[in-house]
């Protein structure tokens, strides 16, 4: 898999509220395992670097301590969303903790994809997005929490929210693009499929360098907000 | 210093200094010794509270790595000046240590990490480093700055600040939930796994287990270390007790055969990304722009 990673805080912000978390391991029989995690913490809140890193972290534990051991086990279709629930209900009643001993409020996006094999699970609460481009098409996977302009949904102190749940079936050649809405907000489907179009980017290397353009063409568009991005171009090893 | 002790003390140089407190070594021209004298910088009730801590950790528990105290007022804590070599410099002009010596350093560290917790309050660490574990002349092992020991959750609600080092802290400690004598278990294994291997690995301890899986360790003392340093607490030892006799235990019977669990994935890439305190960056690639001169 080829993987790029975008991580810009952007001149006007002090502080970059998004984190990002991308795992990824070869298990034995060859089949390669991924996790890609991007959380937008909710600026009218506080402190949104504070939750957006601790989703980012708390997943990457469970990713080493839960989600391989389902993999190796094979039983990721069954028990992933379930495990996956459970990990984000702690996450929101330590939340709620916090809420009570220091009086502030905590929120953040959260949209995540697993990859095992040939096979996605999507996760996502938010307005983070997370698109699925296929040779020409890019398709959101992602709904955004929405209502009125404004984020209806997030990870943190209020109500837990409704996780919308998809499964994938990804081909060769396949991209995967998780972002938060500073990425997404001033880009059309025409960019986004030219980022990871895979006859163009056969490395590491050249995708990053497609997401640094990208930044810069939205920093040149006006953008202020924190941009982050994790893109994920599946190989031809895993389907 | 206090006003009444000004003359007493002559500075010799500043030792280290943090965003806390900076620590002074001194001569004692009294008693004409050299002590170090750790002065808080901060003033605000939570330095203040956490200053108070230090000294009662100091003065409270007796053991032979802790630094002898001589005097405590508001803003200084006036102890034994501790000569020797810290064990991160101690990695960089030797390299991997040897199993002699990491058995007396792991079981002296083990044994020091017991007293705490087995205090009344189970008091923790929380910030075990080569950096704050000094190598003295005759294979003494001292351990300075006790700034980050705090009562177990057990007694007091979770601190939801980040205590700790990155790279040794434990999981529950990055995150802020409620931390218990397994999160020590956690940072001695993870730092007698480098010292071990000899240096320090950049990323998370779970990207140095897997990457140096198939060094020269023994595969009895890997799967210990390998479990103490496990990310879910649920899986490592219960206690620094337990930890001890598993780890004596490994070096004295070396005849029994303990099946070192088979490693079954390797990993490719690790990366975290976030501005709460701290970067993560593992050994993928990533953009920034950057933002310099503006």
């Amino acid at each position: 898999m080829i993987t790029g990673i975008l991580y810009d805080k952007g001149d006007r912000a002090p502080v970059n509220q998004d984190a990002l978390c991308l795992e990824s391991v070869l298990l034995r029989g060859k089949k390669e395992l991924s996790m890609a995690v991007v959380c937008d913490g909710v600026g009218s809140l506080d402190q949104g670097e504070r939750i957006s890193a601790m989703i980012a972290s708390q997943m990457r534990t469970w990713f080493y301590g839960e989600v391989i051991d389902l993999a190796m086990k094979h039983k990721l279709s069954r028990n992933l969303t379930p495990s996956m629930t459970r990990m984000l209900h702690g996450i929101a009643r330590n939340c709620r903790q916090i809420t009570a001993q220091e009086k502030i409020t905590l929120g953040s996006t959260m949209s995540a994809v697993i990859i095992c094999g040939h096979r996605g699970y999507v996760y996502h609460a938010g307005d983070s997005r997370i698109y699925l481009i296929r040779k020409t098409t890019a398709q959101r996977i992602s709904t955004d929490d929405v209502r009125n302009g404004c984020l209806s949904a997030c990870i943190g102190s209020g109500q837990f929210p409704h996780l919308h749940t998809r499964m994938l079936r990804l081909r060769r050649s396949d991209g995967v693009l998780l972002c938060s809405d500073g990425f997404y907000r001033m880009l059309d489907q025409e960019a986004l499929c030219g980022i990871m179009d895979a006859k163009k980017v056969s490395s590491e290397r050249q995708l990053s360098s497609r997401l640094l353009s990208a930044a810069m063409l939205l920093r040149s568009r006006g953008e202020q907000d924190n941009i982050s991005a994790l893109a994920l171009i599946v190989g031809k090893e895993q389907v | 210093m206090t006003t009444k002790n000004r003359t007493r003390y002559h500075m010799i140089k500043v030792l280290g200094k943090g965003g806390f407190a900076r620590v002074v070594l001194a001569r004692d021209l009294l008693l004409q010794r050299d002590v170090a004298i750790k002065q808080a910088l901060l003033s605000d009730e939570e330095s203040k509270a956490q200053f108070r801590m230090e000294c009662e950790v100091m003065t409270r528990i007796r053991h032979p790595m802790i630094p002898q105290v001589y005097d405590v007022d508001a803003q200084s804590i006036i102890m034994e000046y501790i000569e020797g070599i810290r064990l991160d410099t101690w990695m960089e002009r030797h390299g991997a240590m040897p199993m002699s010596m990491l058995k007396e350093v792991g079981l002296s560290l083990a044994g020091f990490l017991q007293t705490l917790h087995e205090s009344p309050g189970e008091l923790l660490y929380l910030d075990l480093k080569p950096e704050n574990i000094i190598w003295q002349e005759g294979g003494k092992i001292r351990v300075i700055d006790y700034g980050t020991v705090r009562y177990s959750s057990r007694y007091q609600s979770a601190d939801p600040r980040r205590i700790g080092s990155y790279g040794y802290a434990s999981p529950e400690q990055w995150a802020g939930d409620a931390v218990d004598a397994r999160a020590d278990i956690y940072t001695l294994c993870v730092l007698l796994y480098d010292l071990a291997c000899g240096k320090v690995c950049a990323g998370s301890p779970q990207i140095r287990f897997h990457q140096r899986r198939d060094s020269e360790l023994p595969g009895a003392l890997f799967a210990i270390l390998h479990k103490g340093a496990s990310p879910r607490k649920e899986e490592r030892y219960g206690s620094m007790r337990e930890f001890c006799r598993e780890f004596e235990d490994c070096f004295q019977k070396s005849h029994r055969r303990y099946h070192r669990k088979k490693e079954s994935y390797l990993c490719l890439n690790s990366v975290l990304l976030h501005d709460a305190g701290a970067h993560g960056r593992g050994f993928g690639r990533c953009a920034t722009l950057k933002t310099e001169g503006k």
